[in-house]
């Protein structure tokens, strides 16, 4: 009796971790379409993400957009790229403008298809965004390490 | 005006839903300004003479200004309390920073020397460090290390596939080294010395979180230091120092070693310190909450004018406690330091604090 209640709870606790993860967003890494870039690394995005790399090449500043506190985006991407709890990111942030690390900081967004609006019509901006709000919009994907959101094996 | 509170609402206030107008936010993304402050509140135990002491710490303000597409302006002004309890103003940092590309950028004016990562990180941050205390090597006052200098540097990062490294290279003067001002100092000793600096960081790509490096720091003393009663002269001061750090999901280990050494008609070698810090964030519903501990020595060669009007010659010490992140930007830490001379750990201080960023 004890086994098959125990059996059962196990049971519910998967079908819950899959649904959570079913739910969780599949992220895309989009920039303007006119940028001369159709990949990136895993961690030249990381450094992207964090501000330590700042330019796509000299004199264009990369103008990042990030999902802000309400974004859905939010949570998947401190786990997947950034690797940092919401305070340890929102700390980050502070210490990247105490230590006066970059010209302008990030802008944050609420809802992807605004996002997704900017990049196209902004020549250097980029932003992560779930890859389903992508749309009509005309924006590039890059890939990430060679690949897609659609791809096995997608870091993101 | 209301870019600026954009942009102070996206840090200071959370949840706060900001706007989805199109027009506003590719126009916020030219922002001019960024301001900052820092402020913290200390209460201080100690079991020597059961005394108990509080201190209202450092208001801290900086500002960024954007000048043009590559140029920036950045400054940081601190307010703290002197020994007589009335305010002290210091201009901290002011320098112009010209940003060209990823591997070259150009800094002009007066910086935090880079010569400790400790001190060119947190310095007036007290918010950021997660520790009340700094560790002993880098404290003011101990002479060990430069505090400010006022240069013309050049820095970057060469980012590939394999990792990143990170270079700075600069000379100018060097100012308050390693003390606060005080009237019974020579004049030679706040003069204004000519130093110079270089440095590297590398970051691996295969190590997430990792970052070790050094600097070389040279300083020349144009008013050479005299040990009174003696012959020896101090002329010039070399500081080599190395960091390991790594930095991962909840967990940092961060460990710095310092070596000073004087020459004039000797070579002074043999002072040195180090310090090994690890802090790890709890889990679940203590997520809010940090532990860190940390061990740091100093050892000062008594030989050296420069040190002889010391009365320790190794010093230990023993830090731990508990940060907890009560609010998005503001933390409340306790904190438990034991140290003395050698390994005797006969003083023991708790520390209360109260840090926040705005």
């Amino acid at each position: 009796m004890a086994s098959s209640l125990l059996k059962s709870v196990l049971i519910l606790i998967a079908l819950l971790g899959t649904g959570s993860a079913l739910a969780q967003p599949r992220l895309a890494v989009i920039v303007h379409p006119d940028l001369d870039r159709k990949d990136v690394s895993f961690m030249e995005l990381r450094r992207i993400m964090r501000m330590e790399t700042q330019y796509w090449r000299p004199g264009e500043t990369i103008s990042l957009i990030l999902p802000g506190p309400s974004a859905p985006e939010r949570a998947p991407l401190l786990d997947r790229v950034y690797q940092m709890s919401e305070q340890a990111f929102r700390q980050h942030w502070i210490a990247v403008a105490y230590r006066a690390q970059t010209l302008s900081l990030p802008r944050p967004y609420s809802d992807c298809s605004v996002a997704v609006r900017i990049v196209a019509n902004l020549k250097h901006a980029m932003t992560v965004v779930d890859a389903a709000c992508i749309g009509e919009e005309r924006v590039r994907v890059l890939r990430v390490d060679g690949k897609l959101p659609k791809d096995e094996g997608y870091r993101l | 005006m209301t870019r600026l509170f954009l942009i102070v609402a996206w840090f200071a206030v959370p949840h706060m839903a900001l706007s989805q107008d199109l027009t506003g936010l590719i126009e916020d993304l030219e922002a001019k300004t960024q301001f900052g402050l820092f402020s913290d509140f200390q209460a201080e135990f100690n079991d020597a003479d059961r005394n108990a002491e509080l201190y209202n710490g450092h208001l801290v303000g900086h500002l960024t200004t954007k000048l043009s597409r590559r140029a920036t302006y950045f400054a940081e002004v601190s307010l703290s309390p002197d020994q007589k309890g009335s305010g002290q103003a210091s201009l901290e940092r002011a320098f112009f920073q010209f940003s060209f590309s990823d591997p070259f950028r150009l800094v002009l004016g007066r910086i935090h020397t880079p010569v400790s990562r400790w001190n060119s990180r947190y310095h007036h941050g007290q918010y950021l460090q997660t520790s009340i205390n700094r560790p002993q090597v880098v404290t003011y006052g101990n002479q060990m290390v430069p505090i400010h200098s006022i240069v013309a540097e050049v820095s970057g990062t060469l980012a590939r596939e394999t990792g990143a490294l990170s270079y700075m290279a600069g000379f100018g003067v060097s100012e308050d080294h390693g003390h606060e001002p005080n009237e019974e100092e020579s004049a030679a000793e706040h003069s204004k010395n000519p130093s110079a600096y270089a440095g590297l960081t590398i970051e691996p790509a295969s190590v997430l979180g990792l970052a070790f490096g050094g600097v070389a720091y040279v300083e020349h003393f144009d008013h050479m230091q005299h040990d009174e009663g003696t012959d020896s002269v101090v002329e010039y001061e070399s500081i080599l120092s190395g960091f390991v750090q790594v930095d991962r999901f909840r967990w940092a280990l961060m460990a710095e070693l310092l070596s000073v050494s004087h020459y004039g008609k000797q070579w002074y070698a043999g002072s040195w310190g180090y310090y090994v810090q690890a802090e790890h964030q709890l889990w679940g519903r203590m997520e809010r909450a940090v532990v860190y501990g940390r061990y740091g020595t100093v050892l000062k060669n008594l030989e050296d004018p420069m040190f002889a009007s010391d009365d320790c010659e190794r010093w230990g010490g023993l830090t731990g406690g508990l940060r907890i992140n009560v609010a998005p930007r503001v933390a409340a830490t306790t904190e438990f330091r034991m140290y003395g001379e050698g390994l005797s750990f006969e003083k023991r201080h708790v520390y209360v604090q109260i840090s926040a960023a705005f």
